[in-house]
């Protein structure tokens, strides 16, 4: 099942809902498992086997690494959290390389079960016995599929107590609606604008700029919508996920933009496999090595074609070229021009982001610059861009934080002094419209999958 | 003490369970494995062309009371956008009265399979509405209808033989 599925929105998420506030606290839990599990499990029984065999074996894992250690037998308890974490691995590398199609969401809850390994050896928590809680922490619904990937010692206190309040409540609505309309209104849209404009054999130079601008802004409102709706879904059920994104495409540096973007998979590599190797405490021709690692790590968890892997050195590469060549020079220039210079380079790396072969990447990156392209301007790219301009208006408005201000400062902030009720209304109004207008758009339009789900 | 400790020391007298522990995690793991090898040893992507697999079930079906869609009919019938798959071909019935229909779709990627699936399941709940009460001939066929993916490609049919024509999609792979 999916967040933008009409029987997901109208049926699945209010009665889970409902029955989670209304049963007692002892049974929150268990609503919560089985909400997980029917949600998984909707698109195939045997999806919930693989999710099965990752629970069972890395709860019974988590106990004996810390056994283990509480013994003194630290060699046991180090061969343990390795050969787990390469029976995790070899698992995820098979389905993601050699096998044809992938469970759902199984690198997000490979990487998810990771975290939890090596949280208990690192004594930053202590082992889960109750199975109930491990199997609500690794099939969390909102987060199970498509992350942000939340380590255990941010969930566990969590899983003892939540915190259910009408604010959160209305925050995690706003925020699941938000999210919605990120997805259908805007991500979508681009999408099949994208799919349009880049169909032909032919492109020019501007088609091809114009084609890589609805990818990016594609991108960024497909997985942020997902995150948002994944983030406000968790709050409604009272539990609190760090946000996942921030303004990415503001940001003034390579290295300031992947701090802003999945940031929950960027803080997985950061502590687990950056940080263990030396971080930057380390002579510089090994935060060279660490870093790069990290990068083609980040390429192989997206898949397992050479264009991630380029994708993801491509952006190390650039993460140390602003660290050590260029980052001090860099900061000298006006904030605009680093934010476009910024643009200019991420945008760069998605077309090997989406292009299926390095052949075809070079081919694109080619148009851009005109080799290979039929021509500077043309009416297409005139076309696309004028049919699909009040969208591209409201995207690029919404990589802004402006947006989110303005917002909050009329409505709750009251920055025009409006009748508070009235302003209640108006808000209320505005919602309930863009709702009907979101669900409008799932009934009438294509099915649409999330982009990040593939991975 | 702190708490991990604290969990550590009333967990100590569980110790000689470790054995059975790592005995147990290993064979779930090697249950996970062997179950992963036998399926990889199955349906794996075919490298076919599509219009050559589309030729062979197209010449099995009986496609007399149906004709061939073009994008839109695509669109207003299963809600997908063709043009963001591999490969798509609809024949639908050429009465409102029929329920013979023939669908095969080839995803690009995995992701997409959810999708094109949700669309089937749509469409025949939808047909078996439509002809719910007065159409037992047309229920009949729709409940016998076949659904199969196997790698990348996936063919719905709804036929008397609907079985017999997914049997030579599978052949075709």
């Amino acid at each position: 099942m999916v967040f933008n599925n009409i029987f997901f929105i109208l049926v699945f998420l209010p009665v889970s809902v409902a029955v989670y506030y209304l049963v007692p606290q002892k049974a929150k839990l268990p609503v919560l498992a089985a909400a997980g599990i029917c949600f998984y499990s909707w698109g195939g029984l045997e999806q919930l086997f693989w999710i099965g065999i990752s629970v069972v074996f890395n709860w019974l894992a988590g106990m004996e690494i810390s056994w283990f250690k509480g013994a003194g037998r630290k060699r046991a308890a180090v061969i343990s959290v390795y050969s787990v974490c390469a029976a995790n691995l070899l698992m995820l590398g098979i389905f993601k390389y050699a096998s044809d199609s992938m469970p759902l969401g199984m690198s997000f809850y490979t990487f998810t079960v990771l975290s939890y390994i090596f949280d208990v050896y690192r004594d930053k928590t202590g082992p889960q016995y109750n199975f109930l809680k491990f199997l609500v922490y690794v099939t969390f619904f909102p987060k199970v599929i498509s992350g942000p990937i939340v380590r255990y010692e941010d969930m566990e206190k969590q899983l003892d107590k939540t915190s259910l309040s009408f604010e959160n409540l209305r925050i995690g609505v706003q925020m699941f609606l938000a999210g919605l309309m990120k997805k259908v209104l805007i991500a979508d849209k681009l999408g099949l604008a994208f799919a349009g404009i880049t169909a032909g054999d032919s492109m020019s130079v501007a088609s091809a700029w114009v084609g890589l601008l609805f990818f990016s802004l594609q991108l960024y409102f497909d997985f942020s919508g997902y995150s948002d709706m994944a983030i406000g879904i968790a709050k409604i059920f009272g539990f609190e996920i760090a946000p996942n994104f921030n303004y990415p495409y503001m940001s003034a540096s390579v290295s300031d933009f992947w701090r802003r973007w999945h940031i929950s998979l960027g803080n997985w590599f950061k502590h687990y496999l950056y940080f263990p190797m030396g971080g930057n405490r380390v002579p510089l021709w090994r935060i060279i090595v660490n870093t790069m690692t990290v990068w083609f790590a980040t390429g192989l968890w997206h898949g397992s074609t050479v264009t991630f892997l380029i994708w993801g050195l491509y952006n190390g590469g650039f993460i140390l070229l602003d660290k050590f060549v260029v980052g001090k020079w860099f900061e000298k220039m006006s904030p605009i021009l680093r934010v476009a210079a910024t643009l200019f380079v991420v945008c760069i790396g998605w077309v090997f982001f989406f292009s299926p072969t390095m052949a075809d990447a070079g081919l694109y990156i080619g148009r851009l610059f005109g080799i290979g392209a039929s021509g500077i301007g043309d009416i297409t790219a005139l076309s696309w861009f004028s049919q699909y301009i009040v969208i591209i208006g409201i995207a690029v408005f919404g990589c802004t934080k402006l947006a989110k201000d303005i917002y909050e400062n009329i409505f709750y902030r009251n920055g025009f002094g409006i009748n508070e009720k009235v302003l209640t209304g108006i808000n209320i109004g505005i919602t309930i419209a863009l709702f009907i207008l979101t669900i409008a758009e799932i009934i009438g339009g294509t099915y649409s999958t999330f982009m990040y789900a593939q991975f | 003490m702190g708490t991990i400790d604290m969990i550590r020391k009333k967990a100590s007298g569980f110790l000689p369970g470790t054995i059975l522990v790592n005995v147990l995690k290993w064979a779930v793991f090697a249950v996970g494995f062997i179950v992963l090898l036998v399926t990889l040893a199955g349906g794996r992507v075919s490298d076919k062309p599509f219009e050559e697999i589309k030729s062979q079930v197209v010449e099995a079906a009986d496609t007399d009371s149906m004709k061939e869609a073009d994008n839109r009919m695509v669109k207003r019938l299963y809600g997908i956008d063709p043009a963001l798959y591999e490969a798509v071909t609809l024949y639908y019935p050429v009465s409102n009265m029929g329920a013979e229909e023939l669908f095969m779709v080839r995803v690009k990627d995995d992701s997409q399979s959810d999708a094109v699936m949700e669309a089937i399941n749509k469409r025949l709940e939808a047909q078996k509405r439509s002809f719910d009460g007065y159409g037992t001939d047309q229920t009949a066929i729709l409940e016998s209808s076949v659904i199969k993916k196997s790698g990348h490609d996936i063919i719905f049919v709804a036929a008397k033989d609907a079985p017999d024509v997914v049997g030579v999609f599978e052949s075709a792979l």
